[in-house]
């Protein structure tokens, strides 16, 4: 009877352990179901940014001005970077680009990407195209490249981004650039809608392109 | 060792029973983390990637776990690639403008925060000369915080490949580590 009793318990433990083996990967996928938010801010008081433009090398190869602003109905998400930036900026488009491939079709074939380089020594229009190409192949793209500084810092200020590039010798290829993270929206009216902080995931990037389509174009 | 009420054949299948299915739990969860780790005799290494480039850019960066299984600290002070990959390999981090150093800002950004402050202050990277690993603790080299850069590759990164590089640790010597590619 003692010994049946026994037996019974060692199986017991012995089914409980077998049980437990896989049940790690389950039990973490329920927890993540919460919808998400979006995220970041609408800056006050209304900035223009269609007062300003750089030349974009996306539309023709020689570069035209392109004036901040999206086309009828569409959104223009900005981001001031550099190609040769290894970790921030490739890490700030993937987001987007996921964010964009979340909303699907009919959000994202009205989302316009421009990515201005705070780097014009080393960073040259078409190879702003393949970067921008490699991360949205489907987007609407801006190449944007400033002739010189004081365009570019023209630019920068309207937005309320910054960057700093440091003192270097004429032709080198190693030194470093700064830059805040942010990225921007912009409507169809030229206006500054929205801005991310740097770290904005893919979710919180779709969250945020679905609540802006509503609230800055609603359908009446 | 047996109990006086169970007889051997018994104590052995239950036995039996309890090592076979330890060893069945054992099997299942190491199944869920497929990537390779490199070890020395106090440092683990794993999840080594890095991001595919992105068009012609000839920079790139490294993400890791270095996790120290030792009761004594110990540090990551070099890293280097062969010069036919890359120019060089250097252990850098990020930096806010106002000097505060950022081990993760792309961090989980757990309760819904709708309302970020307007903190436009100016990101940067910054070579660093060593990482200490804690004892008994690890480090995670992450998108916004750590990475080994690297600077004048031969060629763009390209999803699925693997390349090597080593790891150099005052206690746990060099480490071959091979990293994978990924594409975002």
């Amino acid at each position: 009877m003692r010994r049946q009793l026994l037996v019974a318990c060692v199986l017991s433990v012995a089914l409980v352990l077998t049980m437990s083996a896989c049940s790690s990967g389950s039990a973490s996928s329920s927890t993540s179901t919460e919808p998400i938010a979006p995220r970041g801010y609408k800056p006050t008081p209304v900035r223009k940014t269609d007062t300003v433009s750089l030349p974009d090398y996306a539309t023709d190869p020689n570069g035209v001005p392109f004036p901040f602003k999206a086309s009828p109905g569409n959104l223009l998400v900005v981001y001031f970077g550099y190609l040769t930036c290894p970790d921030i900026c490739p890490l700030t488009m993937a987001d987007i680009a996921a964010g964009l491939e979340e909303v699907g079709p009919a959000v994202s074939d009205q989302v316009e990407v421009a990515f201005a380089t705070v780097d014009i020594e080393r960073d040259t229009g078409p190879r702003i195209v393949d970067y921008l190409t490699h991360f949205f192949p489907n987007a609407e793209i801006r190449a944007l490249r400033a002739n010189d500084p004081f365009q570019l810092y023209g630019v920068t200020s309207q937005f309320g981004a910054q960057w700093q590039v440091d003192p270097h010798e004429p032709g080198a290829t190693t030194y470093a650039v700064a830059h805040s993270g942010l990225t921007f929206v912009v409507d169809d009216k030229g206006q500054l809608v929205w801005e991310w902080p740097f770290g904005t995931t893919g979710p919180e990037v779709a969250a945020t392109l679905n609540q802006l389509m509503d609230t800055v174009y609603p359908k009446s | 060792m047996t109990p006086r009420f169970l007889s051997r054949p018994m104590a052995l299948a239950a036995l039996v029973l309890i090592v076979g299915s330890a060893l069945v739990a054992t099997s299942c969860s190491s199944s869920g983390s497929s990537s390779s780790t490199f070890k020395s005799k106090n440092i683990v290494v794993s999840n080594v990637w890095a991001r595919e480039s992105a068009g012609a850019a000839d920079n790139g960066a490294v993400y890791l776990t270095i996790e120290n299984t030792s009761g004594t600290v110990d540090k990551l002070f070099s890293a280097s690639v062969p010069q036919t990959f890359a120019k060089s390999a250097s252990i850098h981090e990020m930096v806010m403008a106002d000097g505060t150093t950022a081990t993760t800002l792309a961090g989980n950004s757990s309760s819904s925060t709708t309302m970020d402050s307007g903190s436009s202050s100016m990101m940067s990277m910054k070579e660093v000369a060593s990482v200490t690993i804690p004892a008994n603790g690890s480090v995670t080299f992450e998108p916004g915080g750590r990475h080994i850069m690297l600077t004048g590759l031969a060629a763009p990164l390209k999803n699925g490949q693997k390349f090597d590089l080593n790891l150099g640790f005052l206690n746990g010597g060099v480490i071959k580590v091979t990293a994978t590619v990924k594409a975002s």
